[in-house]
């Protein structure tokens, strides 16, 4: 035993010391130090240290209410001179409120944003126990997709896989139209790409609510398909759309037998869902993604170690002992590819945000401190404690850090649908349910209120009260580091978001403005169907009849963002050890022509010699990549068909510009023209509706039977960069936001620095100085503030545009002019506000300021 | 008229016999001892704050003692309507208990 005990925990009496009133303290402490004292010597340190901990823990309720109830009386006081403050410096509590409710309505925006995000795929039943499967290139990148063979012959060997379902996007690779025939009106006919086969495991491993239908049933027969909601309504309206048929590109009916409601907040988005008529047992194509549903008992490790090698062990694939499969929990999924940087970011914005708002309050609070010695010296000398003025303080900032969240809580509720079309979500309070929102609504008030609190509490409760009683107001300069940094701190994270919105704008429209290396003006995208399909020459020829239709072809995908890739080629002089990675397009003749694309060597296809269609145009980092020094007339073996080289074109961006381009093979076999989803036409800038009328009566002739659909092209290119756009949108309001409520606090502290000023300028202005000179006198500091804060934030900027670009393959350069902009705007915008008070301060009659002295 | 809660009584009572020398850690030794059960100190500390409010006990604060980490005690005295309250907390107790038998009646 030791003979000198440590004492109690010195936290726990400190914890005591805050919550209990003085009085209680006192006797409380002491009786507790009595009986700790006793047990350490009998029982030992430690198991009094224990006893005292839980003491104090028990009885601070009862402490808590006692010091409420005895300070009732000073708790009204207080609260009466934080409300004849607010009054009296109106100017002041509007911008601290304002600046306030900014940034807590900022913050609870994102949180519910985060929230939402955070909430992906959360609703399932099996959530714990549902995983994608995925593969890891040798690369190390994870890819969603698997092989369709994979899930089946897993299941096979391990019973540990309880279900599995593969989602066979039949819709992305094949043209999908549906009719419905109502009784007694024309048809209802659309194309559909979100058209899925799955497994019949499918509804029992994910809890979709069925709004119609029996989800035990639903996927029995190879006949049913389930819809979503909105597809429900697109086909039947108000009708119930259960054993109603759709027929399916006109050669099959299926019947409705599900209607399931898909939450926006679901990665697995379906709008038809059949069941998959074959177990795919030998189909290696690597594709679409597989999902299992694994026994909740099962060691994960153990599993993932035990599948790791299964690509190896069941496919032959070349090189297959490169590709590791994994599991991804289903949760995860949606926050992995891609999204969870956004999360940090955001994040990041929205306690920064939040800080220059508490930043403002702090900067207010003791720059005012002058008119509030008076108060505190008079306090102090009536026997107030220090901690009792602290408290005072806090008190105050919390109580208007609760006025700040009831403005902001109806700001929110003014913007959220605006929000919500802007990121297309759907975003509401019940994100938070129950008590989690209150819990979370009154932390905020109290760290907001405690965050920018603290330190002009403390500031203000520090002063002696000889020096503040004393007539002089002597407070000029003091600490006004704190604020130097402060201030300098709000203005760097604006100049930051500012100098981050100009760098994602001049990327988006470097994108955007960058030639892609072939022409989509005036180009039409219709869709392919069966019966075009059959009779496309003669469609082709049809159409170019009219002098107005300049080309037609057809092909798979659009030719910006062709995201389709192959091992399946050879030519001479491969290195067998290589496993080739290569794009390619399958594509009827005239695609080259269609888009204008630049040939460098060779000739394109030629629909007058039919040799062609075993023939392969590729492009130049082809050429490249298989190392070829004449490529014409060399030969090429493409999914197994031998054939020659006969033209290279010139590298164009197959794919949006945050890829490189790759390699890249054109093939017109017309064994692949199954893979054929849209006819392109070409047509001249003139009478364009008569040419739009043209087509649709050549095809609606052509293929009676199914609708027809067109859009011009160049108008999907634009949505390959939606995010960035997005992006740039959301910065640039933050940055909006971050600039107004420094402002705010810089328009507050100008004010300030005038009115403490007042008399020193009605002296110079006495003298003789000019308006112009006293202007310069008083916003020359904030100037000085301004350009470190800009110094500050430059590297910063350009660090973490520096990352983020490099999410694109082809990118702007980082201009430092941009940054310079963004330092200027700041100095403009910052010097609305300074030069307003200094004005106003430097045409102020000097006599009303020197009348009393 | 509103009757002394049952750890109202005892705290008081203990104070009684306390005498002269109750403070927060005698009577919450005492009050401890007399039940059998243990008391944590917020408990004894929340009864007696009623009982002070009440005006049942008044409270004087001594001069601070070093064994105490130089922190004074307070110690408490019963006042005269405290004396009354358990005069007719006792009054009570007698007569509801008048007409029965000292042990309860065996069941059958």
């Amino acid at each position: 035993m030791a003979d000198k005990s440590q004492g109690p925990p010195s936290l726990a009496s400190c914890l005591l010391k805050i919550i209990a009133s003085a009085r209680d303290y006192d006797y409380a402490i002491g009786d507790l130090t009595e009986n700790y004292e006793y047990i350490a010597a009998t029982e030992g340190e430690k198991k009094a240290r224990r006893w005292f901990w839980k003491e104090v823990m028990k009885s601070l309720p009862g402490f808590m209410k006692n010091a409420l109830y005895r300070r009732t009386a000073m708790i009204m006081n207080y609260l009466k001179i934080a409300w004849r403050n607010i009054l009296r410096n109106k100017l002041f509590a509007l911008i601290n409120t304002l600046g306030l409710a900014v940034g807590m309505a900022c913050f609870i925006l994102i949180t519910l944003w985060i929230q939402d995000e955070l909430n992906f795929d959360k609703f399932h039943a099996n959530r714990d126990a549902l995983y994608l499967l995925t593969i890891i290139h040798p690369d190390d990148v994870m890819d969603p997709n698997v092989p369709y063979a994979l899930a089946p012959r897993l299941a096979d060997e391990f019973p540990e896989i309880i279900h599995y379902t593969r989602i066979y996007e039949y819709g992305s690779i094949a043209t999908c139209s549906f009719k419905y025939q109502p009784d007694g009106s024309p048809p209802i006919r659309f194309y559909e790409n979100n058209v899925n086969l799955v497994d019949s495991s499918f509804f029992p491993m994910f809890s979709f609510r069925f709004i119609r239908g029996n989800p035990e049933t639903a996927l029995q027969n190879p006949n049913s398909v389930v819809i979503s909601d909105k597809i429900a309504t697109k086909y039947f309206g108000h009708d119930n759309p259960l054993g109603k048929a759709l027929t399916f590109n006109n050669r099959q009916d299926l019947v409705v037998t599900g209607v399931i409601n898909i939450p926006s907040n679901s990665s697995i988005q379906l709008d038809f869902i059949v069941l998959l008529p074959d177990r795919l047992e030998n189909d290696w194509n690597w594709r679409d993604p597989s999902y299992v549903l694994l026994d909740k008992n099962v060691s994960l490790p153990d599993f993932r170690e035990k599948i790791a090698g299964s690509i190896q062990k069941y496919s032959n694939y070349q090189h297959a002992e490169r590709f590791r499969t994994d599991v991804l929990p289903l949760t995860q999924v949606y926050l992995n590819f891609g999204r969870r940087t956004y999360v940090y970011i955001f994040s990041v914005i929205a306690f920064f945000i939040l800080l220059i708002a508490c930043i403002n309050y702090m900067n207010l609070a003791t720059a005012s401190s002058a008119n509030r010695a008076r108060e505190v010296g008079l306090r102090k000398v009536m026997g107030a404690k220090r901690s009792e003025l602290i408290q005072q303080f806090l008190g105050e900032s919390i109580f208007l850090s609760a006025l700040g969240l009831a403005l902001s809580l109806i700001m929110v509720k003014t913007v959220l649908p605006l929000i919500n079309t802007l990121t297309s979500k759907q975003l509401t309070f019940s994100l938070l349910h129950g008590h989690f929102l209150y819990l979370f609504l009154f932390g905020l008030v109290l760290a907001v209120g405690l965050i920018s609190g603290v330190y002009p509490a403390l500031f203000l409760s520090s002063s002696r009260p000889v020096d503040s009683l004393k007539a002089s107001l002597n407070f000029k300069s003091r600490r006004s580091a704190f604020r130097l940094v402060t201030v300098i701190g709000q203005f760097a994270i604006s100049v930051l978001l500012i100098s981050c919105t100009a760098v994602v704008f001049k990327q988006l429209n470097y994108i955007q403005k960058r030639p892609l290396g072939f022409s989509t003006d005036h180009v039409i995208k219709v869709q392919i169907n069966p019966t075009l399909l059959n009779r496309f020459n003669s469609y082709k020829d049809k159409l170019l009849q009219n002098p107005n239709i300049l080309n037609v072809t057809a092909g798979q995908e659009v030719p910006y963002n062709e995201d389709y890739k192959t091992s399946g080629v050879e030519w001479d002089g491969k290195d067998p050890e290589l496993s080739p990675h290569v794009r390619y397009t399958v594509s009827h003749f005239d695609y080259i022509e269609t888009f204008e694309m630049e040939l460098v060597e060779g000739r394109s296809f030629n629909r007058d010699s039919p040799a062609d269609i075993n023939n392969y145009v590729i492009n130049e980092e082809a050429v490249r990549y298989m190392g070829l020094a004449e490529p014409v007339g060399k030969r090429l073996r493409f999914w197994g068909n031998n054939g020659t080289i006969i033209g290279v074109v010139k590298n164009y961006h197959h794919v949006p510009l945050h890829l490189e381009i790759m390699p890249h093979v054109f093939t017109i076999n017309p064994g692949n023209f199954r893979w054929l989803r849209y006819v392109f036409i070409k047509i001249a800038p003139e009478n364009i509706p008569d040419t739009l009328r043209y087509i649709k009566e050549t095809s609606e002739s052509y293929a009676p039977d199914y609708p027809h659909e067109y859009s011009f092209l160049d108008q999907g290119i634009g949505n390959l960069y939606l995010a960035e756009q997005r992006l740039g949108k959301i910065f640039s309001y933050f940055a909006f936001l971050a600039i107004f409520i420094s402002c705010l606090g810089i328009f507050g502290l100008a004010s300030f620095t005038a009115e403490k000023r007042t008399k020193e300028i009605g002296i110079r202005k006495v003298l003789g100085a000019p308006v112009s000179s006293i202007v310069l006198l008083l916003s020359k500091e904030f100037s000085w503030w301004i350009l470190l804060a800009n110094i500050i934030a430059w590297p910063i900027g350009w660090y973490a545009m520096h990352k983020w670009l490099q999410n694109f393959a082809y990118r702007t350069g980082l201009n430092p002019l941009l940054f310079v902009f963004a330092g200027v705007l700041s100095f403009v915008i910052a010097a609305l506000p300074i030069s307003y008070q200094s004005l106003k301060a430097a045409l102020a009659d000097p006599v009303d300021s020197l009348r009393y002295e | 008229m509103k009757f002394l809660s049952r750890q109202e009584e005892l705290l008081l009572l203990s104070i009684w016999k306390l005498g002269n020398d109750a403070y927060g850690v005698t009577i919450r030794q005492h009050v401890g001892r007399m039940t059998g059960k243990y008391w944590s100190i917020g408990a004894v500390y929340d009864v007696l704050d009623r009982l002070t409010r009440k005006g049942l006990v008044s409270t004087m604060t001594s001069e601070p003692v070093k064994a105490r980490g130089g922190k004074s005690k307070r110690y408490y005295r019963i006042t005269k309507q405290g004396f009354r309250e358990l005069e007719e907390v006792r009054s009570l107790e007698k007569r509801v208990w008048l007409g029965l038998p000292e042990a309860a009646p065996e069941k059958k």
